[in-house]
C-alpha cells in the first residue's frame, strides 16, 4: 500500500445510487465509501447486482436517466457528482477513462478505428488531425497491435473480440490519464485472451502510473493483479482490505465465501470449489440490518441491525456484527 | 461496393419484368375495348383503330410488341389524346410533378429528421410530447382534408397565396409543396425520433460520453449515422408515397402534373396512357430504390456482411 | 443497466407475472391510449346506432332544404349537403362504409401476411431468401396505381376495393411474422413439438401463430388506419364508393368543392375521418410500447 501522506487520487464517501423505476424506488449502492492513491490498483468484487458497475457508471457520470447518484467523489480537486456536464466533459477521457465490458458494443461499428481513436485527442488536446493519428497509431502498437496502421482504417466488426479490447484500452490511455476504470474487461474474451489483457493493463500502469479501478466479479483474476479490494455485496461495502490480507485473512464471511469459491492450484482446502449457496437479495427490497445475514453461516441475533463499517485487525475495514470469523 | 451495386442492378431486372407483366395484363383483363366511349363508331373504323393499335393481334404477341416498345422507352399513343404520344404527355405533366414532388419530399426529410432529432434529445420533455402530438395529428389529417383547409385559410381567407392553378413561381408551389409534405415530415419525424433514442442508449454512444465529447459531436460524429439509417430506408416508400400524393394534390389544386393526366386516363380508359405513367411511376421508383440501396451500403459499413448472407 | 435487466427478468419469471397481464397494466397507464380508446369505442356505437336517432334518410334528397347549415331545430345536427341530404346520417353512414371496408381489407392482409410469413420463417433456408425475395420485388411496385387500375377495370365495386386493397398491404405483416416466427422456432416448446414428431403445418397453427397474437395485434391496429387512408384517398379522386353510397372520403370530395359556401359539409366528414385515424394510432402506438417492454427499465 502507497504511504497515506500522499494526497488521495479519489476519495469517494458516501456514495449512493437510486434509479427511479415502475417497480418503485431501487437502491443499486448504498453508502460507499473508498479513496483510491496515484498508480494504484483497487479491485472492486462482487456478484452480479452488487452495484460494482453502478459504482464505476456513477464516476464517470454516464448513469441511466433514471438514476441518480448523491454523495462525494472528490478526483483532482473536483466533485465528480456535482462538478457539471463542461467540467466532467474535460475529465472524461483526458484525466480518467473507461473500458466497459464488450468490447464490441463500446466501438462504433459506423467509424473506422482510426477516426474514433483519433477524436480523443482532437478534443482533449486540440491536436490536427494528422498528428492525431500518428499518435493513436504509435498508441495501438503500444498494446502489441500487429499492424496498427492497417488496424487504423479497419471497422470494428472486422476485428476479434481480443483485438478490440486492446483498441478500447489504447483508447483510453491516450491522454494518459490518471485513473483508468476497467468494467470486466475481460469477461467478454475467450480466456485465452484473458490473461493477455489482464497483464497488457498491468505493464501499461507501469509505463504511464495510472491508477486502475478494476471491476470484477473474479476474484481469482484479482491476487496477481491489485493492490486493494473493495468487496460489495447488495450495494454496500462488506470487506475493504489489502489484497494480500483479504486473501491470507478475510475477516467478512462473504469475503471469505468469494475466496473459497476461487478455484485453488494448491488445494489446501480439501473441499476445493464452494460456491455460496442462496441469491443476492432483491435490490427493490433490500431487507434492514446485514443484507448478507439469510446467506450467512453465521448469522446471529445482532444481524437484524444494520453493521457499521469499522476497522478491521489486518488494517482494513469491514462490515460484521462478528468480533471474530470462525473457522 | 461495386460487387454489391452490380447484386442491386441485377435484383432491380426481375422487379421492372413483373411491373410491366402485370401491369399489361391487369388492363387486358378490362371488359370492353378502349372505344367504348365513343358510340357512334362505325365497325370499320373500330377495326381500323384496333389495328393501328395492334388490338386486332394474340395477346402474346401484344405482349412482346409492348415490351420491346418499353425497352426503347416508347409508350405508344394515346387513346384519348390522338395527336399525343404518351411520351409526350409525361414529358409534359413530369416536370411539374417532379419539381413538386422532389421538393415535397427534400422539406419532409429535412423537417421530419430535425424535428425527429429534437424530441428524441428532449425525450419525455414538453417539447417532445407536443411536437410528437403535431405529428400525430400529421399522420391522421389527410392530405386532402388539409389543403382544403389551407386553401380556405391562405387563399380564400388572407388573400396570401393562390388557391390553385399552375405557374413556375413560388407562391403557386408553396400549398401543394407543404400539404404534400406534411404526412411525410410526421413519419419521418417520427422515425427518426424512435431510432435516434434507441441509438442514444447504445454502447458505443455511452463511450463517446465517456470520451468527454459534448453533445452536439456526439450527435454529429457518432450518432447520425445510425439513426439516420432507418430514415435512408424509407425513402423508396416516401418516393412512392409522395408520387401517389402528388395525384390527389394536384387534383385539388389543378395542377397539370402527371397525376392530373393519369387520374384523367383511369376515368377515360385511357389504356395507353395509365400503362404508361404506371410502368413510367414504377421505373422511377425502382431506380430511386436502387440509389437508396447504394447510399445505405455507403453509410453502413457493415452491410457487405449481411448481403452475403441473405436474410 | 445489463446487470439490472438481468435481475430483473429473473424476477419476473419468479412472480409468474403473464405478459398479457403486464402489457395491460402498461397500456392502462399509457393515457394517451386509454382516451383514444375509449372514443374509438362512442365512434364505433356512433355510426352503428347514430343513423337510428335521427329522423332523416342519407339517400333521398331534399331540394328545397339544400346546402342549410346545423340547426338543432329540424333535427339536422350537421346541417345537409348540397341536394339536402342529411349530413349526420350521411357521415355516420359514411364512418361505418370506412370502418368496415378497412376493417375486412385488413382481415385480408392479416390472413395472407400471417400465412406467408409463419411458412417463411418457419421453414428457413432456401424457400424462405425466395419468398422474402418475391416481397421485396412486390414492395417496389407502384400498388395505389394497381389498385387504381383494377377499379377503372373492374367498375368500382365497393368489395374489390377491400379486397384489393388487403392482397397489396400484406408485405410489411408478413415481414415482421416472418422475423417473429424465427426466433420462436428456436425456443424449446417449438423444438420439443419437433423433436417427438409433431408436423410441421400443427405446429405453426398451434404453436408459432398463437405466439404472435401480440405483433399482429399491434400492426392490424396500425394497418386500418392506412387503409382508411387509402380508401378515402381512391374515394375522394372519384374512383371508390360511388353514389348513393357513400365513405368519408368521398364525403371530403363533396365538402371540398362546397367550402366556401357550406364549411360543414367538410368540416364533419372530415373532422370524424382525422378522429377515427388519430385513434387508431394511438392505440396501435400504445399497444406497442405495452407489449414491448425493452423501453421499460
Amino acid at each position: 500500500m502507497t504511504a497515506a501522506m500522499t494526497p488521495s487520487l479519489l476519495q469517494v464517501s458516501d456514495l449512493k445510487v437510486r434509479f427511479c423505476t415502475a417497480d418503485g424506488e431501487l437502491q443499486a449502492l448504498r453508502s460507499v465509501s473508498f479513496d483510491m492513491q496515484p498508480g494504484e490498483v483497487l479491485a472492486v468484487v462482487g456478484e452480479s447486482g452488487s452495484g460494482k458497475t453502478q459504482l464505476a457508471l456513477a464516476l464517470m457520470g454516464l448513469l441511466a436517466e433514471n438514476g441518480s447518484a448523491s454523495g462525494t467523489a472528490m478526483f483532482q480537486g473536483h466533485d465528480l457528482l456535482s462538478c457539471g456536464q463542461a467540467r466532467l466533459n474535460r475529465l472524461r477521457g483526458s484525466e480518467m477513462a473507461m473500458i466497459f465490458q464488450d468490447p464490441e458494443s463500446t466501438l462504433n461499428p459506423y467509424l473506422n478505428i482510426g477516426r474514433q481513436m483519433s477524436e480523443v485527442l482532437e478534443q482533449h488536446r486540440r491536436m490536427p488531425h494528422a498528428q492525431a493519428l500518428q499518435v493513436a497509431e504509435e498508441m495501438l502498437h503500444q498494446v502489441r497491435i500487429g499492424n496498427p496502421r492497417e488496424c487504423m482504417q479497419q471497422y470494428p466488426h472486422e476485428l476479434s473480440g481480443g483485438m478490440q479490447q486492446r483498441i478500447v484500452i489504447a483508447m483510453g490511455l491516450l491522454c494518459q490519464p490518471a485513473l483508468l476504470i476497467a468494467d470486466e474487461p475481460t469477461t467478454a474474451l475467450d480466456v485465452t485472451v484473458q490473461a493477455d489483457i489482464n497483464r497488457l493493463m498491468l505493464d501499461l500502469r507501469e509505463r504511464y502510473q495510472t491508477a486502475i479501478m478494476l471491476i470484477t466479479h473474479d476474484l481469482g483474476v484479482v491476487a496477481g493483479l491489485a493492490d486493494r479490494v473493495l468487496v460489495l455485496y447488495a450495494g454496500q461495502t462488506m470487506e475493504y482490505a489489502a489484497v494480500r490480507d483479504l486473501y491470507r485473512q478475510p475477516e467478512h464471511p462473504y469475503s471469505r465465501a468469494l475466496v473459497r469459491a476461487v478455484p485453488q492450484l494448491d488445494s489446501q482446502h480439501g473441499a476445493g470449489l464452494q460456491p455460496i449457496p442462496g441469491n443476492p437479495p432483491n435490490p427493490l427490497q433490500i431487507p434492514s440490518g446485514c443484507p448478507f445475514r439469510d446467506r450467512c453461516e453465521f448469522a446471529f441475533t445482532d444481524c437484524t441491525a444494520t453493521p457499521l463499517l469499522r476497522p478491521a485487525r489486518h488494517g482494513g475495514q469491514i462490515a460484521c456484527h462478528l468480533e471474530t470469523l470462525p473457522e | 461496393m461495386l460487387r454489391y451495386a452490380l447484386e442491386r442492378l441485377l435484383t432491380a431486372i426481375p422487379t421492372l419484368l413483373l411491373l410491366i407483366t402485370l401491369a399489361f395484363f391487369l388492363i387486358r383483363l378490362a371488359p370492353g375495348g378502349p372505344f367504348d366511349a365513343e358510340r357512334a363508331l362505325s365497325p370499320e373504323i373500330e377495326q381500323n383503330l384496333n389495328q393501328l393499335y395492334h388490338l386486332d393481334e394474340p395477346l402474346p404477341l401484344q405482349y412482346f410488341r409492348y415490351l420491346g416498345q418499353i425497352l426503347r422507352l416508347d409508350f405508344g399513343p394515346s387513346f384519348q389524346y390522338r395527336d399525343w404520344t404518351v411520351n409526350q404527355l409525361i414529358a409534359q405533366g413530369f416536370p411539374v410533378s417532379l419539381t413538386i414532388g422532389g421538393l415535397a419530399l427534400l422539406l419532409g426529410l429535412l423537417a421530419g429528421v430535425l424535428i425527429g432529432m429534437l424530441a428524441a434529445l428532449r425525450q419525455n420533455h414538453w417539447l417532445d410530447y407536443l411536437l410528437m402530438s403535431l405529428a400525430m395529428a400529421g399522420l391522421s389529417i389527410p392530405a386532402f382534408v388539409l389543403a382544403p383547409i389551407l386553401v380556405l385559410l391562405f387563399a380564400v381567407h388572407f388573400g396570401w397565396l393562390p388557391a390553385g392553378g399552375w405557374e413556375w413561381r413560388l407562391q403557386y408551389m408553396l400549398l401543394p409543396i407543404l400539404t404534400l409534405a406534411m404526412p411525410l415530415v410526421a413519419y419521418v419525424a417520427r422515425l427518426t425520433r424512435a431510432s435516434m433514442i434507441e441509438v442514444m442508449r447504445t454502447g458505443f454512444i455511452r463511450t463517446a460520453r465517456a470520451k468527454g465529447l459534448p453533445l452536439h459531436q456526439i450527435v454529429l460524429r457518432h450518432a447520425w449515422k445510425p439513426a439516420l439509417l432507418p430514415v435512408v430506408s424509407y425513402l423508396g416508400p416516401a418516393a412512392a408515397a409522395v408520387i401517389t400524393g402528388s395525384v390527389v394534390i394536384e387534383k385539388i389544386f389543378t395542377i397539370p402534373g402527371l397525376g392530373t393526366y393519369f387520374v384523367q386516363g383511369a376515368l377515360n380508359r385511357d389504356y395507353t396512357l395509365v400503362l404508361g405513367v404506371v410502368i413510367f411511376y414504377g421505373m422511377l421508383i425502382i431506380l430511386f430504390n436502387l440509389l437508396v440501396d447504394l447510399l445505405y451500403a455507403w453509410m453502413d459499413p457493415q452491410i457487405h456482411l449481411d448481403s452475403r448472407e441473405g436474410y | 443497466m445489463g446487470r439490472l435487466g438481468d435481475w430483473r427478468q429473473r424476477r419476473q419469471h419468479n412472480r409468474r407475472r403473464s405478459l398479457w397481464r403486464d402489457a395491460l397494466g402498461r397500456l392502462l397507464r399509457n393515457r394517451a391510449a386509454l382516451l383514444a380508446s375509449v372514443l374509438l369505442l362512442l365512434i364505433l356505437l356512433l355510426v352503428t346506432a347514430g343513423p337510428l336517432l335521427s329522423p332523416w334518410d342519407a339517400e333521398i334528397p331534399d331540394w328545397d332544404k339544400a346546402s342549410m347549415p346545423p340547426d338543432l331545430s329540424s333535427r339536422h345536427w350537421f346541417g345537409t349537403d348540397a341536394i339536402g341530404r342529411d349530413l349526420f346520417v350521411r357521415v355516420l353512414e359514411g364512418g361505418r362504409v370506412s370502418l368496415l371496408v378497412a376493417l375486412l381489407a385488413t382481415l385480408v392482409s392479416l390472413v395472407i401476411g400471417v400465412s406467408y410469413g409463419a411458412v417463411a420463417g418457419y421453414f428457413g433456408g432456401r424457400l424462405d431468401a425466395m419468398m422474402m425475395r418475391l416481397v421485396d420485388i412486390l414492395y417496389a411496385m407502384p400498388f395505389l396505381f394497381f389498385v387504381i387500375l383494377l377499379m377503372v377495370i373492374f367498375q368500382r365495386n365497393i368489395l374489390l376495393i377491400f379486397i384489393a386493397i388487403g392482397a397489396i398491404n400484406w408485405l410489411d405483416m408478413a415481414r415482421i411474422v416472418r422475423g417473429q416466427t424465427m426466433s420462436l422456432r428456436h425456443r424449446g416448446f417449438v423444438q420439443a413439438a419437433e423433436a417427438i414428431g409433431v408436423q410441421p403445418g400443427f405446429i405453426i397453427s398451434r404453436h408459432i401463430v398463437p405466439n404472435l397474437l401480440g405483433v399482429v395485434v399491434v400492426y392490424a391496429t396500425l394497418t386500418i388506419p392506412q387503409i382508411m387512408l387509402m380508401e378515402s384517398f381512391l374515394s375522394f379522386l372519384g374512383l371508390g364508393v360511388q353514389e348513393p353510397a357513400t365513405s368519408l372520403g368521398a364525403l371530403v370530395s363533396d365538402g371540398a368543392q362546397e367550402m366556401q359556401t357550406a364549411p360543414w359539409t367538410l368540416l364533419f366528414p372530415a373532422s370524424l375521418l382525422a378522429l377515427t385515424l388519430f385513434c387508431f394510432n394511438f392505440i396501435g402506438d400504445g399497444l406497442r410500447d405495452a407489449l414491448d417492454p425493452r423501453e421499460h427499465l
